[in-house]
């Protein structure tokens, strides 16, 4: 009832193709990132904290005594 | 060489700008989102005010959620941590604030052309051609000022948000750009270079990708940078966040065709986007748990620090919206859900939890940084992190609740699947009506969450002074220029780029090339494989050399990436392109427009019915019994823009032409209740008092002619007298029928268009079946 004419019978092959593609492009990826030097992957995951970005909070051991607007200021908390 | 160490004052001024936009921008958006949500269960909100009206409303809507929120946020969240992670400031501050005042000009142009129904008729393509332009040369100088501030780096490392933001800046671009082709009638109307399925697949190429590119690489270049600053702790796994990126910019712009999933667009196109939907779900995944993981051992935090909270709910709806993404794009799955609310559902799952989400953590972690001031209120943001997630829930399962309900309702048959059990389309509706005031209440409490973050953030920084970030580095060469970096000849003229291009060059020979060459194509390709292996295996140290100094490399690495994203487009679209001629039409071809039919369809476009009205009939048993034959390709090649619609608040019209008189259409336009009791359809009574505007009509078929629809080379004379003709006929009809309405009225051209809905000629199929190099 609802068979269609389709005549670029030989365009299916693209989804095979581009499949076959996709998944070559992954497992390339996939080996040169397992592949990654340590020191490597060490220096890359800590770029965001080569940078500080000191943050304003409220100081609660003060507030506590009676300071109760004080501010100070929090770095990011180093890492390796 | 001796450095000397300077201080480097961040740019902080343009992220404080784009900060508080987003909030602001984010409360009219989402206020609008809860107005038509309103206006589904209480038609009189429409107010039969066309500015007013629920189709009109709805693009403001979704361009502002979309470009206004989500758009200053990205730009809040890449400038600030671009700065930081590549040590320098960003490049140009006047380039930075022509970037934020440009934006947000474009958005006061969006909100001041939609309402008044200037729209292109794609959505969220809905803007017209002059404010394309200008999205166009903003989206530039963005470009230019991130890839400036990258040359002038002092970090020689790309951090993988970076690799986020470059893929979003370049596949934005192509996108964009590709999608809004169009030829001009006027200053505030064009038509879209593509046509009929050519535009299905196009829109939706670029639709969905917009959901990829815009709403979610951005999205997790922050995540990759804010989480783990907020956590305290590096990503979990940095070769994950790898084989995350590669795998998602590659496969995710392929998969556009699941928004066309049974509908007339070539089988191959919905194979392929189906795949690749399924194949999204591997990296989403991978993605998702590399964020929550990164919170491992920092759980505890999340019970009092309000930002983690936002950053781990918000992962949580990003695995849960990709997930739940490649299952509706299952052909069997998408038979059920698509046209219905299940769609929204998923669509607010992932801008309600994920973006928003997003956003709301992202600005408490700022706020203190960017102002020196802590945040006015801790309690108040976990009370809108509570009120906002009790939002979304309330807001998706009355979604999910409400498309499943309409998908079973709509698609059920008795009598051996020979006759609908819910003939009358109302009967859904009325159904699913309090699960559409369910999300009402859903939406209303995510606002006011919106709002106490509002004042939260504007208490924080009343009276506070704006700080600007600074580091200390050795001013020395800019890190691009570092021994490590490859020079444009370097990634040019080496191993891996040669054999791929070769590769490529034989591989398209092959499959797009005539019988020599698609066997020589094939030969060439088989023996580029081997000697590429064959050099592989020999200076192994050398491609791999390549391929790290390519990481560190900005503009050949932007290069790989927009290859990687323009290969999913071209090998789906240039098909496409060119096998769409009038001789592929299936056994059908669709009829052009008379001119007075164009004006109406022009009408259409304008009022938006398309947003809830579909044309085209799927190769489904209900939907064939509910509307008529199904759709065929050839039905609609003249159609610029297409008009397949994506969500059916009402019926489709694909075959409505015919099939009421003339009178039961204006009747219902005026108000649809007097007709179909129950209707939550809005009031058009001003089309029966505007004069139909016929000024623009020469230029209008020319332009078509331009695109290929077969119109005669009419005089402007002879185009008059057709309308008059075929104006005087509809209306003597309507006043037969005790209707008076005056010929020129725009009633009247909407009425045309309307019936000739379903009207085609037929074509005998050839048989033949010609090559892609035809």
């Amino acid at each position: 009832m609802f068979s269609r004419i389709v005549y670029e019978d030989s365009s299916a092959f693209f989804t095979v193709v581009a499949f076959a593609f996709a998944a070559s492009i992954f497992i390339t990826i996939s080996w040169r990132a397992i592949r990654m030097r340590r020191p490597q992957v060490e220096h890359l995951e800590n770029l965001p904290f080569l940078t500080p970005t000191p943050a304003c909070v409220r100081d609660e051991s003060q507030s506590r005594s009676a300071h109760a607007g004080s501010q100070t200021t929090s770095e990011d908390t180093p890492l390796h | 060489m001796s450095a000397q160490k300077t201080t480097v004052e961040f740019n902080d001024k343009v992220v404080r700008q784009f900060l508080l936009a987003s909030v602001i921008w984010g409360a009219v958006g989402m206020l609008v989102g809860v107005l038509i949500a309103a206006q589904l269960n209480f038609w009189q909100l429409n107010f039969s005010t066309p500015w007013l009206t629920w189709s009109r409303l709805r693009p403001l809507h979704t361009n502002a959620v979309i470009f206004a929120l989500v758009g200053n946020m990205m730009f809040a969240g890449v400038y600030y941590s671009t700065q930081r992670l590549v040590k320098a400031r960003l490049a140009s501050d006047f380039l930075s604030q022509l970037h934020f005042w440009g934006w947000q000009a474009i958005i006061v142009s969006a909100a001041l052309t939609l309402p008044f129904g200037f729209t292109r008729g794609q959505e969220y393509g809905e803007l017209i051609w002059p404010i394309n332009l200008a999205v166009v040369v903003i989206w530039v100088v963005f470009a230019v000022n991130f890839f400036w501030t990258l040359a002038r780096r002092r970090e020689p490392s790309l951090y993988v948000a970076i690799w986020f933001y470059i893929a979003t800046i370049i596949t934005v671009a192509m996108l964009y750009i590709v999608n809004h082709l169009s030829i001009p009638t006027s200053w505030t109307h064009s038509y879209s270079v593509f046509g009929g399925v050519q535009n299905a697949l196009v829109q939706w190429w670029y639709g969905h990708n917009a959901v990829a590119f815009f709403l979610t690489t951005p999205i997790l270049g922050i995540m990759y940078y804010y989480l783990p600053k907020a956590a305290g702790r590096p990503v979990y796994s940095y070769r994950l966040s790898v084989v995350h990126f590669w795998s998602l910019v590659f496969v995710y712009i392929w998969a556009g065709p699941h928004h066309l999933l049974n509908t007339s667009l070539p089988g191959w196109l919905q194979d392929l986007g189906m795949t690749f939907s399924l194949m999204l779900w591997a990296p989403s995944w991978g993605g998702m748990l590399n964020g929550l993981l990164t919170l491992r051992g920092a759980w505890d935090k999340l019970r009092t620090d309000p930002v983690l909270k936002f950053f781990a709910a918000a992962v949580t709806f990003y695995g849960m919206s990709t997930f739940e993404g490649p299952l509706l794009a299952i052909k069997s799955v998408n038979a059920l859900a698509h046209y219905t609310d299940w769609i929204i559902a998923h669509v607010h799952g992932g801008t309600l939890g994920w973006n928003g989400f997003m956003a709301a953590g992202m600005f408490y972690w700022m706020i203190p940084r960017l102002w020196n001031k802590p945040l006015h209120s801790i309690a108040l943001a976990n009370l809108h992190f509570w009120i906002g997630l009790v939002g979304i829930l309330l807001y998706v399962g009355a979604m999910w609740t409400s498309g499943i309900t309409q998908g079973l309702m709509l698609n059920a048959t008795t009598e051996h699947g020979t006759v609908l059990t819910y003939p009358n389309f109302l009967d859904t509706v009325n159904v699913i009506r309090p699960m559409m005031l369910m999300r009402v209440i859903g939406g209303a409490l995510y606002l006011t969450g919106w709002f106490l973050m509002a004042y939260n953030l504007w208490m924080s920084v009343r009276g506070a002074q704006p700080v600007n970030g600074t580091i200390e580095v050795y001013d020395e060469e800019p890190a691009h220029n570092s021994p490590g970096s490859l020079s444009v000849s370097g990634w040019v003229l080496n191993a891996p780029v040669i054999f791929c291009t070769l590769g490529v060059g034989f591989a398209c020979a092959w499959m797009f090339g005539g019988h020599f060459v698609s066997v020589a194509g094939l030969v060439g390709t088989m023996f580029c494989a081997v000697v590429a292996y064959t050099h592989f295996e020999a200076r192994r140290k050398n491609w791999g050399d390549w391929y790290d100094r390519l990481l560190v490399s900005a503009m050949p690495f932007t290069v790989l990436t927009f290859v990687a994203v323009v290969a999913g487009g071209l090998i789906q679209i240039i098909p496409t392109i060119v096998i769409h001629r009038a001789a592929n039409v299936e056994d059908r071809r669709q009829i052009p427009y008379t001119p007075l039919e164009l004006a109406g369809r022009d009408l259409y476009v304008r009022e938006g019915c398309y947003l809830c009205h579909s044309q085209m009939i799927r190769t489904l048993v209900p939907d064939v019994l509910r509307y008529g034959d199904y759709s065929r390709l050839g039905e609609s090649i003249y159609d610029h823009p297409f008009q397949w619609g994506s969500k059916r608040n009402g019926p489709d019209l694909a075959r409505v032409g015919g099939k009421y008189p003339n009178v039961w259409h204006l009747r219902h336009l005026e108000n649809p209740r007097s007709i179909s009791a129950g209707s939550n359809m809005p009031n058009f009574p001003w089309l029966l008092s505007n004069e139909l505007d016929a000024s623009t009509i020469s230029r209008k078929i020319a332009v078509q002619r331009q695109l290929g629809v077969p119109y005669p080379q009419w005089t402007d004379a002879e185009i008059a007298s057709s309308m008059d003709t075929q104006e005087k006929l509809i209306a003597r009809d309507l006043r037969e029928s005790g209707a008076y309405v005056a010929p020129d009225r725009e009633i009247v051209a909407l009425i045309a268009y309307l019936q000739q809905l379903g009207h085609f000629e037929s074509v005998v199929p050839t048989g033949h079946a010609p090559s892609l190099a035809d």
